[in-house]
């Protein structure tokens, strides 16, 4: 009974172990392909990159500016309000950085992305791999790291860190706008209280959050999507697959970054 | 033919995929020369497209020794790989078009993505391609909406786009109206012409019977008879 616990467990870890392989693999070897691989393709693989920049970045902007402003104007009545009554309204600076900055900015643009794009990809990969695309792709001689992964990585890493940026932005100043309406304090003294509470480090951490969310959200969903063989009922499954575990890294390498920072 | 050139030699290759414990090609031997027409035939099942997808490189062997050019793709590394995949081409059963990219552009991507002409001459070479199959008026459309004749013809003038030295044909014609396939005899004729050595997976020896050198038939999983026509 013991012996056949300990094989599950150990059968467990060593599948988990080969997962988490699989998927540092492809990260690393993509990166090694292009940063040491032959130049030809680059070409072709730059055009590649801008489709996944206008996808996953560009298009994603309107989404990303109704749930940041809508959520700076909640975060800002809800604060300014409660910090009024008891005269601490110095604080909405610090409140607004570690809320809309550091933590939510982030992990939301994360969240909208795996929505968006990190099913996108283990949906279009899972398709191509199943329509023998894939295949096609090697037997032309046309590396997939450089051609299928690299891309997007590249496109989700930077989609990610400008969208974060942008959130914040939107957020604290246009959340400030729509809740002037219901607030006595001024823009001057709001931007003053913002700007004497926030550090570079801040910034340097919302950065390094949003580019590490962006190479795990394109890294798990490519990773998924080549994982289908040959079945259309796979790509389902994978994509779901793809979202799931991808938050659950999201939200672990947002605690771990936040813990070396912070603490 | 002995005195020719081989370009693919096969020792005692078994193969089964790593889910399936049933070997789907048990001890194949053979050769295949340079600048050869061979046809593989056989029932379905018995491993024929998955030794074409072996000795293409498509899929790597794990027991016995495949040669391409004298390379053994057992254990070849990445960049070998890649040289072999530049210089050969493949035509997929169900033309393995890539969905998103239009026909034109999915004829262009291996000379654009290896950079071999000039950006001018690739559009030339592309156009003169698209003239051979007739499908000028249709070379902005989607694979989705072209008929499946016309997929396989684009199939085609896309493993043939980079001039390759030996081309694999998994079921070239099957199930394809009349006219997709005189199209396609005609070029696969041509391109034997050249000189470019031509590997066919096929039901359909007649269509060929001009042009084939050699028979290969598979049974039970292995090489049953080597022939000529």
């Amino acid at each position: 009974m013991e012996k056949i616990f300990l094989e599950k467990i150990g059968k467990s870890f060593l599948k988990k172990l080969d997962y988490f392989g699989g998927i540092s693999g492809l990260f690393f070897y993509s990166l090694w392909e292009m940063l040491t691989g032959d130049r030809r393709g680059n070409r072709i693989v730059t055009q590649i990159v801008k489709k996944q920049l206008l996808f996953t970045g560009y298009n994603a902007l309107p989404i990303i500016s109704i749930i940041s402003l809508l959520l700076g104007v909640v975060i800002i009545i809800q604060s300014v309000t409660q910090l009024m009554q008891i005269g601490a309204e110095d604080m909405i600076g610090k409140i607004l950085i570690i809320t809309m900055l550091r933590e939510f900015g982030p992990i939301l643009t994360a969240i909208i992305i795996i929505g968006r794009s990190g099913t996108a990809i283990a949906t279009e990969i899972g398709n191509m791999m199943v329509a023998h695309e894939i295949e096609a792709l090697e037997s032309m001689g046309i590396d997939t790291l450089k051609f299928i992964v690299f891309p997007r990585l590249i496109g989700a890493i930077v989609s990610t860190v400008c969208l974060t940026i942008y959130f914040a932005t939107v957020g604290i100043i246009g959340g400030f706008l729509i809740a002037s309406f219901q607030l006595t304090i001024p823009f001057s003294r709001f931007f003053t209280i913002l700007f004497s509470n926030m550090q570079i480090t801040d910034l340097i951490v919302a950065i390094l959050k949003s580019a590490v969310f962006g190479a795990v959200i394109s890294i798990v969903s490519v990773y998924h999507g080549f994982k289908i063989k040959l079945s259309s009922t796979e790509v389902p499954q994978a994509t779901t697959k793809a979202v799931v575990n991808a938050l659950i890294f999201v939200f672990v390498s947002n605690g771990i970054i936040t813990v070396l920072f912070y603490i | 033919m002995d005195a020719k050139k081989t370009i693919i030699k096969v020792e005692n290759l078994n193969f089964r995929y790593p889910e399936d414990t049933n070997y789907i090609l048990k001890d194949v031997s053979l050769k295949i020369y340079q600048g050869e027409f061979v046809i593989i035939i056989g029932p379905r099942g018995e491993g024929k497209s998955t030794f074409l997808k072996i000795i293409s490189g498509l899929i790597l062997p794990e027991e016995g020794n495949v040669f391409y050019d004298g390379i053994n793709l057992r254990g070849i590394s990445k960049k070998d790989l890649m040289k072999i995949h530049k210089c050969t081409g493949f035509v997929f059963q169900d033309s393995a078009l890539i969905s998103n990219m239009n026909i034109f552009d999915n004829i262009e991507l291996p000379l654009r993505y290896h950079e071999i002409m000039p950006e001018g001459e690739i559009q030339k070479e592309v156009e003169k391609m698209i003239k051979l199959i007739n499908m000028e008026n249709d070379k902005f459309h989607l694979p989705a909406f072209i008929s499946m004749g016309q997929q396989k013809m684009v199939s085609l003038v896309r493993a043939l786009i980079t001039n390759p030295e030996t081309v694999f044909y998994d079921e070239p014609i099957a199930n394809l109206d009349k006219d997709s396939r005189e199209i396609i005899v005609k070029i696969m004729k041509q391109t034997k012409e050249k000189g470019v050595t031509s590997v066919v997976v096929t039901h359909e020896i007649e269509e060929f019977s001009s042009c084939v050198d050699r028979i290969i038939e598979f049974r039970n999983r292995t090489v049953y008879d080597i022939r000529k026509p």
